[in-house]
């Protein structure tokens, strides 16, 4: 009997075109649209050459320094360029401000640099730093010049020659090397934790086969479980089959969406495969037992079943990140027990673990975690199902 | 009236979804607090962190104290290595600085010491290198002539030398980038929350039983539609009152401005065209598990494509392209041109009226092409 059941109960989900479009289609979709979303997000972060202005009027064609340090900074081949430099007026300076083409423009006035924004940001802060250190600079070069003259007269040395000192200052100025070792991680990628998201959300729907598979053996349910129900099979048995099979459809579900995400989308997961799988598995499991506690807990239609199953999983995919990775982490640090008890967070951050970090301690917590959530889901929905007999229905 | 209260009381048994994504918009807004302007220049301070094994050497103090100047020192646990790594990783703060024992001294005495860095690569860790490397550069060109507390004074004396900033606005961008977090994020609260709901209770109006018997009743079929049509109105426009209630309520000042009331405009425009595709929705199917998928597809598809949870900027030209399809497209981008509104002249508005237009464009051909469809099925029927 366990096997028949087993056997039709896969076939049954495989026909419902319902549930099959959520479980195997919609994560897929999504998976598309984060990937078109997402895809520029992270080369955006890093610093881009930005457009300024300078306006280009008598004082400034005065600024020999600033007019170089600009040439050097704007030059395409060098690989430290930071700026595209628009030379023009004033009027046209403002105009290429207010339709934002550009983060700032310069202004030289009565030789002082002013620099003129319209809104904070990096970009500015940048644009301010550079004018600061010509500023610096020029103030650096006047006064290690004069103190390398006094240094020449002290030592009763009168026949210097100004401009190699300079030249000399302007060098060691030019040639410092400041030695800097980056150890930071080369999985850095945070975008990832929107496809992690994704395939916790998967997991998640993957309860609505399992609530779809356990309402089929419900009396109060449907006209199958009532015919289930007078039947003489042990109903422990067509629960537990009906529960793996819907385990089994699911797995198919995640099986292919991670298939598509690694090689369709690209997305990492770093090189722990038997652990990925591992997570998967118990992860799937969890969504199977969250569905199996709505069907057997929830006294309400299918329809209103499928409704709370899928908007529990989407509140819980929002707390674990799914349209902003920054929640999950606000959620991690100020109230991390909301994350503890939210299945799709634990599936997430266990792939983040994976991915991240090369230990498995968090890991584990979330696979420990998911375990308690699966025994807590299974063992009220079994004291909700057994002994449950209809006199009439 | 029967009509009329049937719709509500449907609307009621569905109240959870709407909370549900009213929440969610909660949340993403609350969470999504961005830097901007106080209507005056402030440097942007990236976030980093300090690991300092040179504590009591002076030009490491100098340095550290710069550092501190010039970034936010956030407060995190340094000798917890997870932690660290995590607030790296989420980009709240974007750099770690490791200094070395002996730091000072060796700096000072030509060694050339090697500072170990972490960095998540944004813009705010180049910033940070180059603030580390400018600090390094002008005690060594200082070292020659000055010493321990005296080089410190000197290099900031230097380093104090600052460019005059002129800030061109008086918006305040800070709160308008959250004020617009809201209002993108409505598109999907709009979608997800009120769209369902109207399709909801279309696909209950609709059931075979209830709509055969509607038909064969006494009551005018046409006054029916009206009445359906007009209570949906009604029941979508009072969902989006209750999402302006709630702008007021966390963002009063701005709502009150010129800003607020082309926020507001827009918006409503673009619950009349959600409303639209709402009744396109419930025509193409009465099956309501059907339902909810098409309009999940919808709801996020249009967010993730149109630049609802992120930026324009940061979104590839091809997407934005194929976004100019969907009014999402251009009721994000006048959302975006209201941000940065600050004078009212009919050069400044006219890209924002002639975008409504576009939205209530996709409106007409939405009714229109539900009116085809339900005209086809009827004649099938």
């Amino acid at each position: 009997m366990f096997i028949h059941n087993l056997k039709y109960t896969v076939k049954i989900l495989f026909k419902n075109k319902v549930l099959i479009f959520w479980m195997f289609a919609f994560p897929i979709i999504l998976g598309i649209f984060f990937h078109m979303a997402f895809e520029n997000i992270e080369k955006d972060e890093a610093l881009q050459v930005f457009d300024i202005a300078v306006i280009d009027n008598k004082e400034y064609q005065n600024q020999t320094i600033y007019q170089e340090t600009f040439k050097e900074l704007s030059d395409k081949k060098n690989k430290d360029q930071l700026f595209h430099i628009h030379f023009v007026n004033k009027k046209e300076a403002n105009q290429l401000l207010e339709d934002n083409e550009i983060e700032g423009y310069v202004l030289f006035n009565k030789q002082e640099p002013q620099i003129v924004i319209k809104e904070n940001g990096m970009e500015q802060t940048i644009l301010q730093f550079v004018m600061d250190e010509i500023k610096q600079n020029k103030r650096m070069i006047e006064d290690l010049t004069k103190k390398q003259i006094e240094d020449e007269i002290q030592q009763g040395n009168y026949n210097f020659n100004v401009q190699q000192i300079v030249h000399d200052i302007l060098q060691k100025l030019n040639n410092q090397e400041v030695s800097l070792k980056d150890t930071s991680s080369s999985h850095l990628s945070y975008m990832q934790i929107e496809y992690y998201t994704l395939i916790a959300m998967a997991c998640m729907y993957g309860g609505m086969l399992g609530l779809t598979a356990i309402n089929n053996q419900l009396a109060n349910m449907s006209a199958k479980g009532k015919r289930v129900s007078v039947s003489p099979n042990k109903k422990g048995i067509l629960v537990l089959s009906s529960a793996l099979g819907s385990y089994l459809v699911s797995l198919v579900g995640l099986a292919i969406l991670l298939i598509f995400l690694k090689f369709g989308l690209n997305v990492e997961f770093g090189s722990q495969w038997l652990y990925i799988i591992i997570l998967s598995l118990v992860g799937d499991l969890a969504g199977i037992s969250m569905g199996i506690f709505i069907a057997s807990v929830f006294r309400v239609s299918e329809q209103a079943k499928t409704g709370i199953n899928i908007a529990i999983s989407m509140f819980f995919s929002v707390l674990s990140g799914m349209m902003g990775v920054t929640l999950k982490y606000v959620i991690d640090k100020n109230i991390p027990i909301v994350n503890l008890i939210n299945p799709n967070n634990l599936i997430t951050d266990g792939f983040y673990a994976l991915y991240y970090y090369n230990t498995f301690n968090r890991y584990i917590r979330d696979i420990c975690c998911l375990g308690v959530f699966i025994i807590v889901c299974l063992f009220i929905s079994f004291r909700a199902l057994r002994r449950e007999r209809y006199d009439y229905i | 009236m029967i009509i009329f209260s049937t719709v509500f009381k449907i609307l009621n048994k569905l109240k959870g979804n709407l909370i549900l994504y009213t929440v969610i918009l909660l949340a993403i807004t609350l969470f999504n607090t961005t830097s901007g302007n106080m209507n005056h220049y402030e440097a942007t301070k990236p976030d980093i962190l300090i690991v300092n094994k040179d504590q009591n050497n002076e030009i490491t103090k100098g340095f550290v104290s710069y550092l501190k100047e010039q970034a936010t020192l956030k407060d995190i646990d340094i000798n917890d290595q997870e932690k660290v790594d995590d607030v790296l990783f989420y980009r709240d703060i974007s750099y770690v600085v490791y200094i070395p024992e002996n730091f000072g001294d060796d700096l000072v005495n030509d060694k050339n010491p090697t500072i170990e860095y972490k960095s998540n690569g944004n813009e705010n860790a180049s910033f940070t290198q180059m603030l580390i490397e400018k600090y390094i550069k002008t005690v060594n060109l200082y070292k020659e002539h000055y010493q321990g507390k005296a080089l410190n004074q000197k290099v900031k004396q230097v380093i104090n030398q600052k460019t005059k900033v002129n800030l061109n606005t008086s918006l305040d961008s800070s709160k308008l980038n959250q004020v617009n977090v809201y209002f993108n994020f409505l598109n999907y609260a709009l979608l997800a929350g009120g769209v369902y709901c109207m399709t909801m209770i279309l696909a209950s109006l609709n059931q075979e039983g209830v709509r055969k018997r509607t038909i064969m009743s006494s009551f005018s079929y046409r006054k029916y539609n009206w009445i359906v049509f007009a209570s949906l109105g009604l029941a979508s426009f009072i969902v989006w009152l209750a999402y302006m209630i709630i702008s007021f309520i966390l963002f009063k000042e701005i709502m009150l401005s010129g800003n607020g009331i082309a926020y507001i405009s827009n918006s409503f425009v673009f619950s009349i065209c959600s409303l639209a595709v709402g009744f396109l929705i419930g025509t193409i199917t009465h099956n309501k598990q059907a339902i909810g998928g098409i309009v999940n597809v919808v709801a996020l598809g249009t967010s993730f494509l149109c630049g609802c949870f992120v930026p324009m900027s940061f979104m590839p030209s091809y997407v934005l392209k194929i976004a100019h399809i969907l009014p999402t497209y251009y009721f994000v981008q006048n959302n975006e041109l209201i941000k940065t509104l600050e004078y009212f002249k009919l050069e400044t508005l006219q890209p924002i009226i002639i975008n409504g237009i576009i939205v209530l464009g996709f409106t007409l051909s939405f009714v229109l092409i539900t009116l085809m469809i339900s005209k086809r099925k009827q004649k099938i029927g």
